[in-house]
């Protein structure tokens, strides 16, 4: 079945709230609304109407996210535990807070390590311990990102035991087989070469590379690269696995069906071996001297019917407390429906399916990045217009009625998150995996609940000026070139899809 | 009536051992009443947190679309959006937004469902909002918003479909599964042409025929007193003429196909893809869950059964998908290879029916069955966690099998399935000389300058 959605979801709007929380102070709904931007239902029929006046919303009152327990795990690992009784669920996931970014000479090493920890154990060959799981109905899958690594584990309660077995032996006794190395490194070849095939991949492996310099370890792709992949060995992936996965470097999230002796107990049955630990290595990352940022990129897709635009600037780390405010400021901005930018671009032109824009923090330093496929016909006036939105957030900020709609936004997306065992999960295991407190939640929604315009303006003014930022366009040249000339920018350098300068002009 | 979630937790627990279709039923208990205008309403109650969701179906989708009106239906669904004279343009938004609520819509080939969450106090105001546009809405939809929309869904069409690798799979598919005229030939995005054709009277007609109560279902859920609801749906909904629900298409088979259509298209990949699909068992008809479970043991887990031939063991393919994609007259069943580079289609393609033919011949095991049974009633929980989850779950229940608690039954469906019932819906669905071949190869290299990949 074909589906077709009104408007993407907001991912991004909900990666960007997970790390937000309660209000204290009453959120003031201004209905019926006094602004100009808001007329009132004037033209409402009078008296026979059955439906009347718009109804007035009343206050919701303040949302707490609640916070986890916090405790030593075996081995002097982590844990954070909320429990959650409702559905016979649990979810976990067990992190590592290092990935790409501690790749160093090895692009792709954080990724195919994650990559080859569900494939088998010391007891069992890969097949069979997908056959474990799929036994419970357990669903278990690794990835790494920039700063994290991690395994997720999704299962019954009734079932979590047996399951947290499996996922203890893939982390302390992986297989780490020749035989499964070749298929999962040529797989990964493979994905590699295909990637450039996607114009949003593209635009985004690329916004990092010049926005950081390619060798950055927040420039390279996080996946690596073709030219590199051929340096990767099983031997350095088994041998950074050992590094990687102390104990001492792990964290449990979990939430769910489970209360804390038992996940206790558990814990310290599944990981058991971890007591022979040798002594911890540490894992350094080397961050170079950040390179100036070219004004902008084109990445030629001949044809394509639609131009990918970023506009993308370095921003404020995850630990950075004013983050939480311009993320507040950044919902009126690009991260909800009734967005300026998606207002502007889709619903008063239609020049696009939706733009959106976020903020992409990491520890040492973050992203802001205004995003939208832009109809090839149309990028010119978009950019235009793009950067006219950016120029006025910078220069007038927030209006009063945005600030009170991001606030209730920002409440109901935190309500969203705590539906969810996975959600929940999810945004835990970010602020774990930030070096950030339990309480992270609640504190960044409680700041942004008690936000004043005055606070808001400079950040306003210091985060979304355009005139610092990196426009990168992928699509059709000529139309990439004519657009950038008519808005008077210069000319771009050229970027292939693995984010390598193709020729400076 | 209907009990809260958290007073159910213990009883569902302890109930999962036993019979856990019971447990799940409660889990999603619901009330349902008829409006004086025929509007159907269900609500289901949760108190676990300060929200509420509101799902609004209407019985129409894409297999509804006259003639040279293709898209039509999910074209419609934007306008939804669009503002009345007591909402003006962009305030529909706007006002949820403001307090804190959230909109989203879908249209398939069979429906179109509207849906919403916000906090608890705005539930009045997203009621207000959807009666108000069901209401109006069709009379006051002009040229410019119409205009505006049209040109919103030809970017969604090439954002989703035209600018992604693989993505001009979905547009083509239904044309070669299905014969013109067939209700599911044409792809729900519809065609640039036809989308360009639309008028504003198709609109008011489109409306006039469809969005009416008598072909709607409405689900409330979450943080609320069913009977002050209730109350509240009376007073903004019931004043709306009933309408009458229209005829639609009853489940049918298409013409068989008779045959092995093969189409090749280029597109701008690096690898190729081969995708075959099969005429397969309408949703909920006998046979429906079985290919559900059937995709599950073809391609879930490295044991499956293609990924261990074409993945594990063979170093042939890259990745390999298979769904049954349920439609109310007719399902399409879908295999999907991605060629690893280098190696030669045709002979991943035999392969392919060698793994196929070993089940067609074999059958599956008691073992294959049990996992992917695990897998679809971990789904089936999986699925209750979230509330807009819940109201889209009853809602669909309600539409395509006439009752909001079906789950119980839906789940018997997997349950009763066998390894005789799954080998012979097997047989006689994947039919190797009644199937189509499609492959997506790499295009000749553009002669467009500067056209390196």
């Amino acid at each position: 079945m074909i589906l077709l959605g009104r408007s993407t979801p907001l991912l991004t709007l909900a990666a960007m709230l997970l790390a937000c929380s309660a209000n204290p102070e009453p959120i003031l709904v201004p209905l019926p609304p006094s602004s100009a931007e808001m007329p009132p239902a004037s033209s409402v029929p009078p008296t026979i109407d059955p439906l009347g006046e718009r109804p007035v919303v009343a206050d919701p009152g303040p949302f707490v996210p609640p916070v986890p327990e916090v405790f030593e795990g075996p081995a002097g690992s982590k844990i954070w535990l909320l429990e959650r009784h409702g559905l016979p669920l649990v979810s976990l996931v067990a992190l590592v807070p290092h990935g790409a970014s501690s790749d160093g000479k090895f692009p792709g090493r954080a990724y195919l390590t994650a990559d080859m920890l569900d494939e088998g154990t010391d007891q069992l060959d890969a097949v069979a311990f997908s056959r474990a799981l799929e036994d419970l109905g357990a669903q278990l899958r690794s990835s790494a990102d920039r700063e994290k690594s991690s395994v997720t584990l999704e299962v019954l309660s009734s079932k979590f035991s047996e399951a947290l077995v499996l996922l203890g032996a893939a982390i302390t006794r992986p297989r780490h087989a020749e035989a499964d190395w070749k298929r999962v490194s040529a797989l990964w070849k493979n994905a590699l070469k295909a990637r450039g095939d996607d114009p949003s991949t593209v635009a985004r492996l690329v916004t990092s590379a010049v926005l950081w310099g390619e060798e950055h370890p927040y420039g390279r792709p996080a996946e690596g690269t073709i030219a590199s992949a051929r340096h990767l060995s099983l031997r350095e992936v088994a041998r950074w696995h050992k590094i990687l996965w102390h104990p001492q470097n792990v964290t449990f999230v979990v939430v769910g069906d489970v209360s804390q002796a038992k996940l206790i107990e558990e814990l310290n049955r599944a990981f058991e071996g971890w007591k022979a630990a040798p002594s911890r290595v540490e894992i350094k990352v080397d961050f170079p001297a950040l390179p100036p940022t070219p004004r902008t990129v084109l990445v030629d897709r001949p044809d394509a019917p639609q131009v990918v635009m970023t506009v993308a600037r370095r921003s404020a780390s995850s630990g950075n407390p004013e983050l939480p405010l311009l993320e507040l400021i950044n919902i009126a901005l690009g991260g909800s429906f009734t967005s300026r930018l998606n207002q502007n671009l889709r619903e008063d032109h239609g020049w696009t399916y939706g733009a959106r824009s976020t903020f992409a923090p990491l520890r040492q330093g973050g992203m802001f990045l205004a995003r939208a496929s832009i109809h090839t016909d149309a990028i010119e006036a978009a950019l235009r217009e793009t950067l006219a939105e950016l120029k006025k957030m910078a220069d007038e900020g927030p209006s009063a009625e945005e600030i009170t709609k991001s606030k209730a936004l920002a409440r109901a997306d935190a309500v969203e998150t705590y539906g969810s065992l996975q959600a929940i999960a999810a945004a835990l295991a970010s602020s774990a995996a930030q070096g950030l407190p339990a309480d992270h939640d609640a504190r960044a929604l409680a700041a942004q609940g008690s936000a004043t315009r005055e606070a808001l303006l400079p950040l306003a003014r210091r985060a979304f000026s355009p005139d610092e930022a990196t426009i990168l366009l992928v699509g059709p040249r000529k139309a990439v070139e004519a657009a950038l000339q008519a808005n008077g920018l210069p000319a771009p350098e050229e970027r292939d899809t693995e984010g390598r300068l193709v020729r400076r002009r | 009536m209907v009990a809260s979630r958290t007073l159910l937790a213990a009883a569902l627990a302890a109930a999962l051992c036993h019979d856990s279709s019971v447990a799940l039923a409660q889990e999603l208990s619901f009330t349902r009443t008829r409006l004086k205008n025929n509007l159907t309403v269900i609500f289901h109650e949760d108190h676990t947190l300060p929200q509420v969701a509101v799902n609004l179906i209407y019985r129409v989708g894409s297999r509804d679309e006259e003639p040279k009106r293709t898209g039509f239906a999910h074209l419609f669904e934007h306008l939804m959006f669009m503002g009345t004279t007591r909402v003006p343009p962009k305030m529909f938004d706007a006002w949820m937004e403001s307090a804190g609520g959230s909109n989203n819509a879908w249209t398939s080939s069979d429906l179109t469902d509207y849906h919403e969450i916000g906090p608890t106090p705005a539930l009045p105001l997203l009621l207000w909002l959807e009666a108000d546009r069901l209401a109006t809405l069709g009379q006051e939809i002009d040229q410019p918003r119409l205009d505006l929309q049209r040109d919103v869904v030809r970017n969604e069409r090439r954002q989703t479909s035209e600018n992604v690798p693989y993505g001009k799979v979905e547009l083509r598919l239904p044309e070669l599964l299905y014969p013109p005229g067939h209700p599911y030939h044409h792809p729900v995005i519809g065609s640039h042409e036809d989308l360009e054709a639309a008028s504003v009277a198709d609109v008011r007609a489109f409306f006039a025929k469809y969005y009416v109560p008598s072909n709607a279902s409405l689900v409330i859920a979450g943080d609320i007193r069913p009977e002050e609801t209730r109350a509240l749906v009376e007073r903004y909904f019931e004043a709306i003429p009933a309408g009458q629900r229209p005829a639609r298409q009853p489940p049918f088979a298409p013409r068989p196909l008779g045959k092995v259509v093969r189409e090749t298209i280029q597109d701008r990949v690096e690898f190729t893809k081969i995708v075959v699909a099969y005429h397969s068992p309408a949703r909920f008809a006998p046979g429906d869950a079985e290919m559900d479970l059937l995709a599950a043991i073809l391609t879930l887990g490295k044991s499956s059964r293609l990924y261990k031939s074409l993945v594990y063991d063979q170093p042939l393919a890259q990745s390999v998908e298979a769904s049954q994609g349920s439609q109310d007259l007719s399902s399409v069943f879908t295999i999907e290879v991605l060629v690893r580079d280098g190696v030669d289609p045709d002979k991943v393609e035999k392969a392919l029916d060698a793994a196929l033919s070993d089940v067609l011949a074999k059958g599956i095991t008691a073992d294959e069955l049990q996992r992917a049974r695990n897998a679809y009633e971990f789904g089936f929980i999986d699925r209750l966690q979230s509330l807009p989850n819940r109201a889209r779950l009853l809602n669909l229940y309600e539409v395509t099998a006439g009752d909001p608690g079906f789950l119980p039954k839906d789940l018997a469906r997997y349950r009763n399935a066998t390894t005789a019932s799954i080998h012979e819906w097997a047989k006689s669905t994947l039919k190797a000389d009644e199937r189509v071949m499609l492959r997506v190869v790499p295009q000749e290299k553009s002669s467009s300058k500067g056209g390196k990949r």
